[in-house]
């Protein structure tokens, strides 16, 4: 299958064309203001370097940090309302609670606390009050807002309440754009909240940006179809990224990793991808990006759901090398760095120079750096190669040396050896791995649920064929899914031998 | 006169951190929910326990149950003025103050959310003077003190009063069934004398939780070493700097235990074994420190205590002594809350490291 791999990052929007496993177009261009003439433009310089093989893909798969962005930059969201089923518990710590002020200010609506929820072993804190909930969603209704998150205390256990909540305001609000908690994220209300809470601001954002990309793939001249690629790696529909965009929140990091497992044909390694002002690490575990378990912060909001473990670093190609006293960083000359830095003939000391003074990369005028003091370039290697040591070591879960791809268009700054790291692996098409990520992403299927009397051996085939069935209603080829990860958790004080179990299962995308 | 105010209540939820002794992490959830109280009510003043007179009632307030809970069915400062409530109409009289049981982790907020919203002060004590798992190895019950009546409250509205109970270990085996039951959260209450509070309590305990905690988060704010910051206040001492090399965690009847082993670099090694909190700490093969001293570990950057939940391989931290509580080396203390009150074959030894004065 031909397919077209697109990564959008805050400083360039890189694109692949792949057929099958072969790579036969690459190239970066930079990314827009309105990001989808960006993408525009590397659709056509592909078309332009190789036409036939262009038209005939199927898919356009575009991994994209605008939602992140939009979150962390505070542009473009909407007013949101929040109802939470939970009384007479959980009242004091209301939705948006812990919020920074300037974002809290942009999307808080209307917040109903109503009667419901479970509590730990799965009963009712108090029955659903269909009364209230209407009235509630007529709130909703009169404050003009169209954009509704519902939560739901123990929600990820019982979701009964969320969804009839979810009933009677579609019912009254025609057209409402409805995020349930349960959807998207895991025990811990207020965390699980302030997803379903991000998600529902970046509903109209979402809605606009797949229509923009869908008509830059139109305006091509391409018949592709459009696909996002999520937090783990896979692929979503277009559909799917637009009631769900906090899914693409970390698709940067998470395409690095799997465009670096598929170069390098590995499946267990560290994954490092070096840019102009950050290297992110992570881990890849059968060859899927391993997942954070604890909170992960979003423009200062507190979350918890399926977000990769990556460790950032202020590490990159333009960042700052200063000499006296010498230190490295931690400020980057970011996209300034082809104007600004000595060997494009600025004046500012960054790392690629110091890189270029010692021949580990032929870039720009290295008659510009020969200057360059021997004990300078001796400190800037061994910052970085503490830093990068120091990274990989946060990420490992135990002490064994392990293997690590290096990736991205800054990858020339990691030592051919390092402290816990059994070999460096430096691989072709390093600087486009991420838009290779996006370009091979597979399609998955994932189930969270808690099953009560049957054994443990039953409650996981059932979660594996339950997630197959999904993970084909996704677009995966049947023959091809494969079980990613399987997690079983047994509940205490929970009657019935009940446990939860967690199945992700991935296969390849069928031919359309 | 130290108010509770919002300023107050974020270094109170840090220095009760480090007070869990690694029971509990940075209570983040009943500090929002403390913050919410304040907006609506006027910051209640912070006493010393030799202001209340001996007959004056003082309302102890906590939460008997699983954290697991409080993730969901967040922390609710209504529900935890109910056994208060309960309590003063069973005995029939009212309090004059509020007062925590334990100085460690959540448990330390609770009480200042009740007296804001009781508007009632704060005493500056607590029964454990740090965290420790079980009631019995509280200072009233190591003085034999009848800790009931008792009042304890569901969220919804059911209250238990506990007239009588034979002992501390049978308050805690009376009262946590119940807590099942009630969603694994119960706001229990108890009350006693301000003569019992000056006699048997820990004084000053939440002055000190307030002011370990400002030291680390002033040290954040101003960018400096908070480690550095909190023994330049603090009596005690850093142990050793080193990397999480591996945790190892057991849960058995209801107890977390295990031990974490830190990589020392050129020092070796340290083995930190736990029961929910800390209680030994090892180098070299040595004891270092042991229950009842306050074993700390916190993150070496941001010097943010860690709870035993919290720990994973490759973290920076630095392991830390506070000394043991002078009231806690007594003989008869030993015997509830030393080395064999948690199973050790050894005594409590001060002679491998300072001398707590």
């Amino acid at each position: 299958m031909i397919r077209i791999g697109i990564d959008v990052g805050g400083t360039n929007t890189d694109a692949v064309l792949v057929d099958g496993t072969r790579v036969v177009s690459s190239l970066k261009t930079s990314t827009t203001e309105d990001v989808t003439t960006g993408v525009q433009r590397a659709l056509a310089k592909l078309i332009e370097n190789s036409a036939e093989v262009a038209h005939a893909a199927e898919a356009v798969i575009i991994g994209t940090t605008h939602f992140v962005n939009a979150v962390v930059e505070r542009k473009e969201l909407e007013r949101v309302a929040s109802l939470r089923l939970c009384l007479p518990a959980s009242a004091s710590v209301k939705p948006f609670s812990g919020w920074p002020a300037d974002l809290r200010d942009l999307v808080r609506g209307e917040v109903v606390l109503l009667p419901g929820g479970h509590e730990i072993d799965g009963r009712e804190i108090s029955p659903f009050d269909e009364e209230a909930t209407y009235a509630a969603a007529r709130r909703v209704a009169d404050a003009g807002i169209q954009s509704v998150a519902i939560s739901a205390a123990f929600s990820p256990i019982r979701a009964d309440h969320e969804d009839r909540a979810a009933a009677i305001v579609r019912e009254v609000i025609p057209g409402a754009r409805i995020t349930l908690s349960r959807d998207l994220g895991r025990l811990g209300l207020l965390e699980r909240e302030n997803v379903a809470l991000l998600n529902a601001a970046l509903g109209r954002l979402a809605r606009k940006t797949t229509a923009a990309f869908t008509e830059a793939i139109r305006a091509s001249g391409l018949s592709a179809k459009l696909y996002l690629t999520q937090n783990d790696g896979t692929l979503i529909s277009a559909a799917t990224a637009e009631r769900y965009p906090v899914l693409c929140f970390a698709s940067g990091p998470t395409n690095s990793m799997r465009g670096a497992a598929f170069l390098s044909g590995m499946t267990d390694a560290a994954v490092v991808d070096v840019g102009g002002t950050t290297s992110d690490i992570g881990i890849i575990k059968n060859g899927f990006p391993r997942e954070a378990n604890s909170v992960v912060d979003i423009g200062g909001v507190r979350t918890l759901f399926r977000m990769p473990d990556v460790v950032s670093l202020a590490l990159g190609g333009g960042t700052r090398v200063y000499t006296d006293p010498l230190e490295l960083g931690p400020d980057s000359l970011g996209f300034r760095l082809l104007e600004q830095a000595r060997i494009f003939g600025g004046s500012r000391l960054c790392t690629t120079d110091v890189a270029v003074a010692q021949n580990l990369i032929r870039l720009g005028d290295a008659d510009r750096v020969r200057d360059i003091d021997a004990s300078v370039i001796e400190y800037v290697n061994r910052e970085a190669r503490v830093l990068l040591e120091q990274g990989v070591d946060r990420l490992k879960t135990h002490r064994a040396d392990i293997p690590l791809i290096a990736v991205g268009g800054g990858s020339f700054l990691v030592p051919k050896t390092l402290q816990g790291v059994s070999e460096v692996v430096f691989v072709p098409h390093h600087d486009v791995a991420n838009a290779i990520g996006a370009a091979i992403a597979q399609v998955s299927g994932e189930v969270d649920q808690v099953f009560s009397n049957v054994s443990r051996d039953e409650a996981i085939a059932n979660a594996v064929a339950l997630a197959r069935s999904r993970a084909e209603k996704a677009g995966a080829a049947a023959s091809s899914v494969n079980v990613v990860d399987v997690e079983e958790l047994p509940l205490a004080y929970v009657p019935g031998n009940s446990r939860r179990v967690r199945v992700r299962v991935a296969g390849v995308l069928a031919g359309v | 006169m130290q108010l509770i105010d919002a300023s107050t209540l974020r270094q109170l939820a840090m220095g009760a951190a480090v007070l869990s002794a690694g029971g509990g992490s940075f209570p983040y959830l009943e500090l929002l929910s403390a913050q919410e109280v304040l907006q609506s009510h006027a910051p209640v003043a912070l006493i010393p326990a030799t202001q209340l007179s001996d007959n004056a009632r003082v309302a102890l307030v906590a939460m008997v149950g699983a954290p697991l809970a409080l993730s969901e069915r967040l922390v609710d400062a209504e529900h935890f003025t109910r056994p208060v409530a309960a309590l003063a109409e069973h005995l029939g009289v009212s309090f004059d103050a509020v007062m925590g049981y334990e100085i460690g982790s959540m448990n330390s907020l609770i009480p200042a959310m009740v007296a804001t919203r009781l508007g009632l002060p704060l005493v500056d004590a607590d029964t454990l003077g740090r965290s420790f798992p079980e009631i019995q190895m509280s200072a009233f019950a190591i003085a034999g003190l009848d800790l009931t009546p008792m009042a304890a409250s569901d969220i919804r509205p059911n209250d238990v009063i506990l007239t009588a109970a034979a002992n501390g270990r049978w308050v805690e085996g009376l009262l946590r069934p119940l807590a099942t039951t009630c969603g694994s959260i119960l706001a229990v209450c108890g009350c006693h004398s301000g003569r019992q509070i000056k006699e048997h309590a820990h004084l000053g305990s939440y002055s000190r939780a307030i002011r370990i905690g400002a030291s680390i988060t002033d040290a954040q704010t101003r960018r400096t070493d908070p480690v550095a910051a909190l023994f330049n206040r603090e009596r005690g001492s850093v142990l050793a700097r080193g990397k999480v090399r591996d945790v190892i965690r057991n849960t058995t009847d209801g107890f977390v235990r295990g031990h974490v082993e830190l990589d020392l670099g050129a020092q070796g090694l340290s083995i930190v074994h736990f029961q929910n909190e800390y209680t030994v700490v090892e180098i070299g093969g040595r004891h270092r420190a042991m229950v009842p001293d306050l074993i700390t570990i916190l993150d070496a950057e941001r010097g943010e205590p860690l709870g035993t939940e919290a720990l994973r391989y490759g973290q920076q931290v630095v392991l830390a002594r506070l000394p043991a509580l002078e009231r806690h080396l007594t003989p008869q203390a030993l015997a509830a809350v030393g080395p064999r009150a948690f199973g050790y074959d050894f005594d409590y030894d001060s002679a491998n490291h300072e001398a707590a004065s």
